[in-house]
C-alpha cells in the first residue's frame, strides 16, 4: 500500500495551531473560545454590574433614605407573601398531580399529562386577562395567588413527573420489605430522590413570580416589579427605581442561595448503571371519583377559565371590527424580533457551550454559572439596566433594535445553552480525531462531522428562544424601538386600557405561539416508561 | 504500508511525566501490541503516533518519513494513519457506506471500492445503508476498521478496540480483525491492557510500564522469557521464589529445579501450570488454602510449611478442597532472575 499524502520533511510549521492537536497544556493561553466566552458573559453581566455600581456610587445616606420608606416595606410584604404562597401552592399542586399521573391507576395517562402541562401555553398575563375580564374579584391578594399559581404549577409538575417516572422501584421495594407501609416507603425512599426536581421547580416558580409584571399589573397587586415599572413610567430612570431593582435582585439571589443550601451536596442518583424498573401503580379504588374531581377542577380553573374568557371576547370583539392590518404587522414584527433574537442568543451560547463541554475546568464552569446567574434577573431589571447603560455609554443605541435583542439574549441565553451544550456532548472529540486521521482538514471536519451532529441541538435551542421571545412582554414594552409593536405589546396596550375585545385576537396568537414549546417540554417529561 | 519507528519519545503533562524515552519498532506488515496497565502511557504513545498529541522529545518515523521530531510535527490528516478508537466511534449521522468512504476523495467514493472494503472487513453488503446504532458491537468494530483502511494508510492504530465488547465476542472479533489486517497487509499498532488479547493476536508484544517499553518479544518468547518478575506476573501470572543456583540446579523451597541460569542468588519464576498437585505423597508438602473453579480448569492457592504462597492451575477433574494436604511437583525448566533485577 502507498501513503495518500506525499512524503515531505517535517519542516512545515505543523499542526500546533490548528486546534485539534491537544497537548495537555492548552488552556493556559487565552484561546479565541475563552475570549468569546468572556465577552458573552461580560454582556450578560451588564444588568447586575449596573445595579452594583449604582448602589456603590449612590452612597449610604441616600441609599438608606430611599430604602427605608413605608412604600418599600409595603412592597416587600406584598412580594414576600405572594412569593411564599405561590411557591407553596404550586409545589403542592405540582407534586400531587405528578404522583396522581405516574403512581396511580388513574388511566389515560398521556391525556392527563397533556392537560396538566397545557397551562404553560397560556402566558401568565393572558391568563390573568382571562380572569380579570370575567370578574374583578380576583384583583386581590388571594386572587393573585390563585391566578399566578394556576399559571406556574406546571413548572413544578413537569420536572417532578420526569423524575418520578424514571425513578427505580428498588429502593422503595426494599423499604417495603423492611416493614414500611407504602406511604412511609415513598416518603422515606422515594421523595428524597424527588427533592432536586421539586426544589428546582419551586425555584423556577419563585423567580417567575419575582419577575412577573403583566399578570400582577392586571390583577392590581403591587410588587417590586410592577412598582419599578411605575417608577420608570413616572420618572424614567431614577435612583428610586434603581433601589427597588436592587432589592428585587437581592430577593432573586436569596432564592438561588436557599435552593443551593436546601439541595446540599448529597447525591440522589442511582448507584449502578442499569435503568431500573418503575414502581407498581397504586390502586385508587373508592378514591377515584375524588381524585378525578380534583383534576377536572384544576383543569377547569387553569385552562377552562382563560379559554372560555378568550372565546367570549373573541366573539364580542369580532362583532365590532377585526383589525387585520394591525394584527399582521404586529405578527410580522414579532416573528422578525424572535428570529433575530434567537439567532443572537444561539450565537452567544456557542462559545460557552464549547468551553463547558470541551474545555472542562474551573474557568469554564465559572463562565457558565455566570450566564445562568444573569438569567435569574427579572426582565424589568434587565430592561432598566440596559436603558440606563445605553443612555450613559452609547446614547445612539438607546431604544434601538440591538439593545432589545441583547436584552432577549441575556434573558434567554440559558435556554439555548442547555440545548447546544447537550448536543455538543453527542459529538465527542474522538470523532474529530478519526476524521483528521482519515485525511480531513480541521475546517472540513467541522463541516462534515461536528456541525451535522450539533445542528439538531442548535435548532432546538433556537426554537425555544424564538418562542420565549414571541411571548415576552416586560422587556419588549420598555425597550422596543418607537413604532415597533409586537403581539405582546399590542395585547398589553389594549387590555391595560380595558379594551378586552380588541385584546382577544392578540391573546389567541400569543397562546398559539407558546403551544410548540409547551408540547416540546411536556413530551420531554412524558411519563412514557410507565405502562398503565 | 510502512514500518513504524519510535525513538526516545518523551511526553509530560504538566509536571507529570507519562513517556520517559520510548523506543519501539513495528516492522512493515507486522502487528505489534502495546501491553500495559492503565496509566502506563500506552494510549498517549498511540496518540503521538497518530498526531493528536505532540511529543516533547524524540522522533516518530512512518516508513521513511519523519512525522514528529519533538519540534515540528505533521498534522494528523497528512500522516496517512488509520485510527480505530475504543468502541469504533462511527460517525452517528452517517450510514455504514458513508462512514467507510469518509476518508476517500469524492471521486474515489465508488460502489466498487465500498464493496471491496465490505468484503475485506467480512461485512455483508446489505449492511451498507444501515445507521451505525443498528449494528452489533463486533460489526461496528469492523466498519471502523474498514473506514480506517479505506484511504490505504501507512499504518493502522487500534486503541483498546475490543474493550467495549463482551467476553465471548471479544475473542471472535479479535480473530477477525487480525485476519482483516493480515489480508490487507497492514502494519498495525494495537494498544491493550488485556494480556490474553495481546498474546493471542499480535506478532510481537511490547510491554509498557511507567512510561518505558520494558520488553519487546514474540508472544511465546514473552511468556517463556519475561525480562523481570513484574513482567512475568503481569503476563500469565506467576509465583516467584528465592533460590540458589549451582551447576544448572536452582535450590528452592520446592526442591532442586532445572534452570539455564548461571550460579548465584536468584529468584525463580513458576507458572501456575508448572505446579502439578500430587495426592500420592510425592513432592513438596503444601496445604490448599483456596480453590477457584473455572469449569475446564481450577486455580488452587497453596501454602508451604514456611508460609510461602503459591498458585497452581490444574484440570478440574482433580479438584482438591481447602485444607487438603497435597504434594507439589514442578514440571519443566524454570526461568530465573537476579533478585529485583533482570534475567
Amino acid at each position: 500500500m502507498t501513503a495518500t499524502s506525499t512524503g515531505t520533511a517535517p519542516t512545515e510549521p505543523g499542526s500546533a495551531g490548528t486546534g485539534s492537536v491537544r497537548n495537555g497544556s492548552t488552556g493556559t493561553g487565552l484561546s479565541p473560545a475563552y475570549v468569546a466566552g468572556i465577552v458573552v458573559v461580560g454582556l450578560t453581566l451588564i444588568p447586575l454590574g449596573y445595579i452594583v455600581v449604582a448602589m456603590i456610587t449612590m452612597g449610604p445616606a441616600e441609599l438608606v433614605e430611599l430604602l427605608w420608606r413605608p412604600r418599600v416595606g409595603e412592597l416587600m410584604v406584598n412580594t414576600l407573601k405572594l412569593l411564599v404562597a405561590t411557591v407553596a401552592v404550586t409545589t403542592v399542586i405540582g407534586v400531587a398531580c405528578a404522583v396522581a399521573v405516574v403512581r396511580t391507576d388513574l388511566g389515560a395517562r398521556g391525556w392527563w399529562h397533556a392537560v396538566l402541562a397545557a397551562p404553560l401555553a397560556v402566558p401568565a398575563f393572558v391568563n390573568s386577562y382571562g380572569w380579570v375580564s370575567l370578574t374583578s374579584s380576583v384583583q386581590s391578594y388571594s386572587g393573585a395567588v390563585l391566578v399566578v399559581s394556576l399559571s406556574y404549577y406546571p413548572l413544578v409538575y413537569l420536572p417532578v413527573v420526569a423524575v418520578l417516572s424514571s425513578l427505580d422501584a428498588a429502593p422503595e421495594e426494599v423499604a417495603r420489605s423492611l416493614g414500611r407501609s407504602r406511604l412511609r416507603a415513598f416518603l422515606g425512599a422515594g421523595l428524597p430522590r424527588l427533592m432536586p426536581a421539586v426544589l428546582g421547580g419551586a425555584l423556577l416558580v419563585g423567580l417567575h413570580v419575582l419577575a412577573e409584571f403583566g399578570a400582577l399589573q392586571l390583577l392590581a397587586f403591587p410588587t417590586f416589579t410592577t412598582a419599578i415599572y411605575g417608577q420608570y413610567r413616572s420618572a424614567f430612570s431614577s435612583d428610586a427605581g434603581t433601589v427597588l431593582a436592587a432589592v428585587l435582585v437581592a430577593l432573586c439571589v436569596m432564592l438561588l442561595f436557599i435552593e443551593l443550601v436546601l439541595r446540599g451536596r448529597r447525591r440522589y442518583d442511582r448507584v449502578g448503571s442499569s435503568a431500573g424498573r418503575p414502581v407498581e401503580p397504586v390502586t385508587l379504588g373508592r378514591w377515584r371519583p375524588l381524585v378525578l374531581l380534583a383534576l377536572v377542577g384544576l383543569a377547569a380553573l387553569a385552562l377552562g377559565v382563560p379559554l372560555y374568557s378568550l372565546g367570549h371576547w373573541l366573539a364580542v370583539g369580532s362583532s365590532t371590527a377585526f383589525p387585520v392590518g394591525e394584527l399582521t404587522s404586529a405578527l410580522f414584527s414579532t416573528l422578525g424580533l424572535a428570529a433575530a433574537g434567537a439567532a443572537l442568543t444561539v450565537l452567544m451560547s456557542l462559545p460557552l457551550a464549547w468551553l463547558a463541554v470541551r474545555r472542562r475546568g474551573p474557568a469554564s464552569t465559572a463562565l457558565e454559572r455566570a450566564a445562568y446567574l444573569a438569567n435569574a434577573l427579572p426582565g424589568i431589571v434587565v430592561a432598566l439596566a440596559l436603558i440606563t447603560v445605553s443612555i450613559r455609554v452609547v446614547p445612539s443605541l438607546y431604544q434601538t433594535l440591538p439593545v432589545l435583542l441583547l436584552a432577549y439574549a441575556i434573558l434567554f441565553l440559558p435556554r439555548a445553552l442547555v440545548s447546544v451544550r447537550s448536543s455538543l456532548e453527542h459529538a465527542p472529540p474522538v470523532l474529530e480525531d478519526v476524521s483528521r486521521s482519515l485525511g480531513t482538514s480541521a475546517w472540513a471536519t467541522l463541516r462534515r462531522v461536528t456541525l451535522p451532529l450539533v445542528a439538531p441541538g442548535i435548532g432546538a435551542g433556537a426554537a425555544l428562544v424564538f418562542i420565549a421571545i414571541s411571548t415576552e412582554l416586560t422587556a419588549t414594552l420598555l425597550l422596543s424601538p418607537i413604532g415597533t409593536t409586537t403581539l405582546a405589546t399590542e395585547f398589553w396596550s389594549n387590555s391595560a386600557s380595558v379594551r378586552y375585545g380588541a385584546a382577544a385576537p392578540y391573546a389567541l396568537l400569543l397562546i398559539l405561539a407558546a403551544v410548540p414549546a409547551t408540547v416540546m417540554l411536556s413530551v420531554q417529561a412524558r411519563p412514557g416508561r410507565v405502562r398503565s | 504500508m510502512s514500518a513504524v519507528t519510535i525513538k526516545g519519545v518523551t511526553k509530560a503533562f504538566g509536571d507529570h511525566s507519562v513517556l520517559n524515552g520510548v523506543d519501539l519498532h513495528v516492522p512493515d506488515g507486522g502487528l505489534t501490541a502495546v501491553l500495559g496497565s492503565s496509566g502506563c502511557g500506552k494510549t498517549t504513545l498511540l496518540r503521538i503516533v497518530a498526531g493528536f498529541v505532540r511529543a516533547d522529545g524524540g522522533r516518530v518515523t512512518l516508513g521513511d518519513r519523519v512525522v514528529e521530531d519533538g519540534r515540528t510535527a505533521i498534522a494528523p490528516e497528512r500522516r496517512g494513519v488509520g485510527y480505530v478508537p475504543q468502541e469504533g466511534a462511527l460517525f452517528p449521522h452517517l450510514d455504514v457506506a458513508a462512514n467507510i468512504l469518509f476518508g476517500l476523495p469524492r471521486g474515489e467514493r465508488s460502489e466498487h471500492r465500498l464493496h471491496e472494503l465490505l468484503d475485506l472487513a467480512e461485512l455483508p453488503h446489505d449492511l451498507a445503508h444501515r445507521p451505525p446504532h443498528e449494528l452489533s458491537g463486533g460489526q461496528q468494530q469492523r466498519v471502523a476498521l474498514a473506514r480506517a483502511l479505506a484511504p490505504r494508510p501507512r499504518v493502522i492504530l487500534l486503541d483498546e478496540p475490543f474493550s467495549s465488547l463482551d467476553a465471548g465476542l471479544r475473542v471472535s472479533a479479535g480473530r477477525s480483525v487480525r485476519r482483516v489486517l493480515k489480508h490487507a497487509g497492514a502494519t498495525a499498532l494495537l494498544v491493550t491492557h488485556d494480556q490474553g488479547e495481546a498474546l493471542s493476536l499480535a506478532d510481537e508484544v511490547a510491554v509498557m510500564r511507567a512510561g518505558h517499553v520494558v520488553q519487546v518479544d514474540t508472544p511465546a518468547g514473552l511468556y517463556e522469557r519475561p525480562v523481570d518478575a513484574e513482567t512475568a506476573r503481569f503476563v500469565g501470572g506467576a509465583s516467584v521464589l528465592p533460590a540458589q543456583v549451582l551447576g544448572g540446579l536452582a535450590r528452592t523451597a520446592l526442591g532442586d529445579l532445572e534452570t539455564a541460569a548461571p550460579d548465584g542468588t536468584v529468584e525463580v519464576l513458576l507458572r501456575p501450570e508448572q505446579l502439578v498437585l500430587d495426592v500420592t505423597g510425592n513432592g513438596t508438602p503444601a496445604v490448599v488454602t483456596e480453590v477457584s473453579f473455572y469449569g475446564a480448569h481450577v486455580i488452587v492457592h497453596l501454602e508451604l510449611a514456611d508460609g510461602t504462597a503459591l498458585t497452581a492451575r490444574g484440570p478440574s477433574s482433580r479438584t482438591p478442597a481447602p485444607g487438603d494436604r497435597v504434594g507439589i511437583v514442578v514440571e519443566g525448566r524454570v526461568v530465573a532472575f537476579a533478585p529485583g533485577g533482570t534475567r
